[in-house]
């Protein structure tokens, strides 16, 4: 049996008839059967997570129906083939008796496969939650979607990595490298260098978002009021620093290190520039009861495919 | 190129509790395409190549591939950002696989079909990443000499209108 899922705010809600649901398969002991905010302070932490850095505004899924997928002879796995923007020569300057120049109308496509993410199925005997304060199962189906949503970002910023090629790589549509290196380490200077690289390329896009992990956002508190350029210092030594903005965008910090790593920022500019993300199916909990055995797990069926080098830009402070 | 050139069909086993599969990317040793219904390893990456070693006594599992990367989606060719200005990147996808083991009833249209194949012929693949011909594809074996990944069933048969060798998958590594 599944329950859809929303968005992952909506999902802890769905969490809440979800757990409603699972006692139903369970025994009615009341021993079983917790008030979630009582259990918090009946256990302890042990990893942090948190929301999928795409879903909190860097890069949101499109919802798509199937009548949206393409077809094709060749294969029946859903696809979704997008247009690119065409190309069209410059206006030029000419005298009289002079006609312009004719271009064929032409655009390119892109194709965005589809793949699922799947949590890990988890499996119990309810008989081996009687002992437990906490009600394992909504502490792990919450693990569960951000764990989803993790693998989410991997998958993407693994992309965005595909995309740009490498450090120092020039590509073609670009004109230039789009994953460059900053010496001198994290300076007012380097962050602002950091914005010019793209709107140097050829497309001309603007950052909107840029993700950068905590460890790394922790080293602009370091600046000194010479660096920031006002007392501002004085405050964030007391007061701290959010660091969610820096010249106006939007500033995405993680805690998933393992896919941004230290001293390095992910650069993205408005998603119609760059890609599509597509969210065939959005985040579902399957549940299945046999007598006293419950599993669960979570699932979703998505796409992604990244078609403007221009629209994305790494930078590595060394 | 149809849908259904090239297939492993679940007679029984598939798609149950219990089943047993896999997922892995394709070693960049392959040079042919991994067509579903081949048998196929595991390298010591982690990384499908086609067929199964003839090492005496060696772990190669056989699998069995369920979708090929043949199909444009599992390995999508976006081209070069570098050197191509209308180049993409699409992430390509892991072959999914069967695991022998289990003990299914497949059938394949992977096999020699120069063959004959009766109720308990042993089949193997030879390990091939070049020729695909022969990378991968079903044919009878000898025990002992071969490393074993099936055992003939009920024989060929036909599937989606296409030729295809039914097997009960096995394994047995070559022996000594």
């Amino acid at each position: 049996m599944d329950s859809q899922f929303g968005t992952y705010t909506s999902m802890l809600e769905e969490q809440a008839r979800g757990q409603a649901l699972l006692e139903k398969f369970a025994s009615n002991d009341p021993q079983l059967i917790k008030e979630g905010a009582d259990e918090v302070d009946d256990w302890t932490r042990l990893l942090m997570r948190e929301e999928g850095i795409l879903r909190r505004g860097a890069f949101p899924p499109i919802p798509i129906q199937n009548s949206d997928l393409d077809r094709s002879m060749n294969h029946h796995l859903p696809v979704k083939v997008v247009d690119k923007e065409p190309w069209s020569p410059p206006a030029v300057s000419v005298p009289i008796l002079n006609q312009p120049t004719r271009f064929h109308i032409r655009g390119n496509r892109y194709e965005v496969p589809f793949f699922r993410v799947y949590s890990g199925r988890a499996s119990v005997d309810v008989a081996e939650l009687r002992t437990y304060r906490i009600d394992l199962r909504q502490v792990i189906s919450d693990n569960m979607a951000k764990d989803i949503l993790k693998e989410e970002d991997d998958r993407f910023f693994k992309l965005v990595k595909q995309l740009l090629k490498g450090k120092g790589v020039s590509l073609a549509f670009a004109g230039q490298a789009m994953w460059q290196g900053i010496k001198g380490g994290i300076t007012r200077d380097g962050l602002f260098a950091m914005l010019e690289v793209m709107p140097s390329a050829y497309s001309k896009l603007e950052v909107a978002t840029l993700v950068v992990n905590t460890v790394t956002a922790k080293k602009v508190k370091r600046f000194g009021m010479d660096e920031l350029g006002g007392t501002r210092a004085q405050d964030i030594f007391f007061n701290g620093l959010s660091f969610d903005q820096f010249d106006g965008r939007k500033i995405i910090r993680t805690i998933k290190d393992d896919i941004i790593p230290d001293n390095t920022f992910f650069m993205l500019t408005d998603p119609q520039w760059l890609g599509k993300f597509y969210e065939l199916e959005a985040p579902t909990m399957h549940v299945d009861s046999d007598h006293v055995l419950i599993s669960f797990f979570l699932y979703e069926f998505i796409g992604m495919a990244l078609a403007n080098p221009n629209g994305a830009a790494i930078v590595e402070f060394e | 190129m149809a849908i259904t050139d090239h297939f492993l069909e679940g007679l029984k086993g598939w798609l149950q509790d219990g089943e047993v599969d896999y997922v892995a990317p394709v070693s960049s040793a392959v040079q042919i395409p991994v067509y579903a219904g081949r048998v196929v390893h595991l390298n010591a990456n982690g990384e499908v190549e086609m067929g199964i070693p003839a090492t005496v006594g060696a772990g190669n599992v056989p699998l069995f591939v369920v979708l090929g990367n043949d199909l444009e989606p599992m390995n999508i060719q976006g081209g070069d950002t570098a050197t191509d200005p209308n180049a993409f990147a699409a992430p390509k996808s892991d072959i999914p696989l069967l695991v022998s083991t289990r003990g299914y009833e497949l059938a394949s249209t992977e096999y020699d079909a120069n063959q004959t194949y009766q109720p308990g012929t042993l089949l193997t693949a030879a390990n091939d990443n070049t020729n695909v011909a022969v990378g991968g594809v079903l044919k009878p074996a000898t025990l002992g000499t071969d490393p074993i990944c099936g055992v003939v069933s009920r024989g060929v048969g036909t599937w989606h209108y296409k030729n295809a060798l039914a097997f009960w998958t096995y394994y047995d590594p070559k022996r000594a």
